[in-house]
């Protein structure tokens, strides 16, 4: 089961979190999900089934490719690197079998990486600690140039 | 109060195995107290397997979340309770239990609001 030292949580479903604590940054909640939070909203869970928000001109299908394609609807493009560039925010795709999207997080602007888990919490985290789990791994990344 | 101390105690009890209850046959419990032992059981089994899961469609898929849903409208005073005390994903259970979906246009997606228009359909009808 879960288990938080301080504000560190390691789980069995994030087997490198024991070795790399994931840091807990909010409280538990079901207001919004990895997605939303890649985009910074809090209020809205985004997903395609009934009753949720989904995004105009996507299919509904958890499909990578159709991730890609919602991501750079909305201006980013699909980076070959995970490192932190100035000026750009960045994103990542996780998936367990390379063809659905499983996850989705953000990178923060000191390189380390932001996600929002589930109906839980939003932790900080290196890519590994959070990979080689329920989410699988990085598979893409994209980034955009951030509005000054 | 008895139920919820049998689901307390197996909710502390439980090890990620099936749950098998033995009840004498002088214990005299009814079908309402039996509905909300297996909610309990079956709505914390399926919180602790979904919790991290990003998108509704596995968190949907879960056999205790399909199991709560096959129970059918025993269990509406129970969901709506957790609701009332959590906002969570019931919707999906409650529409396919209800085949009804007071969910208004400018609450999609907002899981509080949501939840809100659920509570007040079912105060409307009575059954919180």
């Amino acid at each position: 089961m879960g288990k938080t030292e301080s504000n560190y949580l390691t789980h069995k479903h994030f087997p490198n979190s024991f070795s790399e604590p994931m840091e807990i940054t909010s409280p538990e909640t079901s207001d919004y999900n990895c997605l939303a939070w890649s985009l910074n909203e809090t209020q809205k869970w985004f997903d395609f089934e009934e009753d949720y928000i989904w995004f105009p001109n996507i299919e509904n299908d958890y499909n990578l490719n159709n991730f890609v394609q919602l991501f750079e609807n909305l201006g980013f493009s699909v980076s070959d690197s995970s490192i932190f560039e100035t000026g750009f925010e960045k994103i990542a795709l996780f998936s367990l079998d390379n063809e659905e999207c499983s996850h989705v997080a953000r990178q923060t602007v000191n390189g380390k990486w932001t996600s929002k888990l589930g109906v839980s919490y939003d932790v900080l985290h290196t890519l590994s600690s959070i990979a080689g789990g329920i989410y699988g791994e990085a598979v893409v990344f994209m980034k955009r140039l951030i509005d000054k | 109060m008895i139920a919820e101390s049998i689901a307390e105690i197996i909710k502390i009890d439980k090890q990620d195995k099936e749950f098998v209850i033995h009840f004498s046959d002088e214990l005299c419990i009814d079908s309402y107290i039996i509905n909300y032992m297996f909610f309990c059981i079956l709505s914390e089994k399926w919180k602790d397997e979904t919790k991290y899961l990003s998108f509704t469609k596995d968190i949907y898929n879960s056999d205790s979340y399909k199991r709560i849903v096959k129970l059918g409208s025993s269990v509406l005073p129970f969901i709506f309770k957790e609701l009332e005390k959590e906002p969570n994903h019931w919707f999906h259970a409650l529409r396919t239990i209800t085949n009804e979906n007071p969910v208004k246009e400018n609450s999609k997606g907002n899981v509080k609001l949501m939840s809100n228009d659920w509570i007040t359909w079912a105060k409307q009808r009575a059954i919180i």
